[in-house]
């Protein structure tokens, strides 16, 4: 327990700092310091700065509220996967492109598992665009797990993209619902 | 083809035969001046760095592109978008996944001015969608332009993912079924195509 809170406390900062500062600007000696911690202290928990980069996903996904698992009363599906994908983009746009970026290029050095599928949230989507078709707001009958399998990666690759060009115009999170929605050819409730 | 030019097109086809064999990482400048014979001010004189040795790679495909779409059956809309969706990909593929994943830091690192995706060929494959659309080979109905780029970045993560995963999936294959559900094409159009 005590040797979590450690490393939590570690990779909080971390993020805090990196938001604040910039991913480059922020030593490993910095992050110890905010921490009151030692460099040997630092490095008994995390192998390098870099490898801190792989809780960008995970700070995310802890962050998800175990209610958003539940269906519940809704019945606009189409809402509630732009919600949670929203809640992914909030959380990327908070913490900058340039730290996004620094995720990316990470992760193709070496693979660090920023990007591994979390197979809960996966089948959650997989189960709300099923939904969705059954009720006729979703009007493309393609395969529901083939088409969750697409939006997962569109998350990704439109990520990439506003990462490789920073359009003014549009935010990471627009750009990405315009997509999800001419995918699965469907406008959420008050819309239609 | 000038002196130049040929000493340029040696140094640039000598450099991605050894990044291939032996690794980006592991192959410095010295490495490529020794096996084409060359010293390092006269590398510099036709390269402005390793890294852009990797763009080389990529010159002239979106040409090849337009050729290749302009020699295809001109009614097969579904072939022809996912041509011009895969092309690019198809050549990457050839990389390998660590010289690949080489290319998009480099691309990573190299904030963009203009859009990505921008050229003649995106044009036709857009038309081509349209036209697909209108033929009802392609049933999604959403905006053309829009079904590009979401395919694109579609196909974008996909390539991130394989990169990362070390290839462990057909990139190719797999771009194609997700194009044909997104796009909504029915099995029987989908020559060739693994559905």
């Amino acid at each position: 327990m005590q040797r979590n809170n450690v490393k939590q406390r570690i990779i909080d900062t971390s993020f805090d700092l990196f938001r604040e500062k910039g991913y480059k600007s922020v030593s490993v000696m910095d992050i110890c310091n905010a921490c009151g911690i030692t460099k040997p202290t630092f490095y008994k928990y995390i192998d390098s700065k870099d490898s801190l980069l792989k809780y960008f996903s995970s700070t995310l996904t802890a962050q998800i509220p175990e209610e958003w698992f539940h269906i519940g009363s809704s019945t606009d599906h189409l809402q509630q996967i732009i919600d949670v994908f929203d809640l992914y983009y909030f959380h990327t746009e908070e913490l900058g492109i340039d730290l996004y970026t620094e995720v990316f290029a990470a992760n193709l050095k070496e693979y660090q598992g920023a990007f591994n599928d979390v197979f809960r949230f996966n089948a959650w989507i997989e189960d709300l665009i099923r939904l969705g078709q059954e009720s006729g707001q979703i009007k493309n009958p393609s395969d529901p797990h083939r088409l969750m399998s697409s939006l997962i990666a569109l998350s990704f690759g439109n990520g990439a993209y506003r990462c490789m060009y920073a359009d003014p115009d549009q935010s990471m999170n627009n750009l990405f619902q315009s997509g999800l929605k001419a995918i699965l050819c469907a406008e959420p409730e008050e819309v239609r | 083809m000038n002196k130049q030019e040929d000493k340029k097109n040696l140094i640039i086809q000598t450099a991605l035969a050894m990044f291939l064999k032996e690794g980006y990482d592991r192959v410095s400048v010295m490495d490529i001046c020794k096996t084409c014979g060359i010293t390092k001010p006269t590398f510099y004189k036709y390269v402005t760095s390793k890294e852009q040795l990797l763009r080389y790679y990529f010159r002239g495909t979106v040409e090849d592109l337009s050729a290749c779409i302009r020699a295809m059956d001109p009614t097969n809309y579904w072939e022809i978008v996912c041509t011009g969706l895969t092309f690019t990909m198809q050549k990457s593929v050839r990389l390998g996944p660590g010289l690949y994943s080489r290319y998009w830091i480099l691309n990573f690192n190299e904030k963009s001015e203009a859009p990505p995706y921008m050229s003649e060929a995106r044009t036709m494959t857009i038309e081509a969608i349209q036209k697909g659309q209108k033929a009802g080979q392609i049933k999604n109905p959403s905006d053309p332009a829009l079904l590009y780029l979401t395919c694109r970045n579609v196909g974008l993560g996909y390539a991130l993912k394989w990169c990362m995963s070390n290839g462990a999936f057909d990139l190719i294959d797999r771009c194609r079924a997700d194009f044909a559900a997104i796009l909504q094409v029915d099995d029987h159009q989908q020559r060739g195509c693994n559905g």
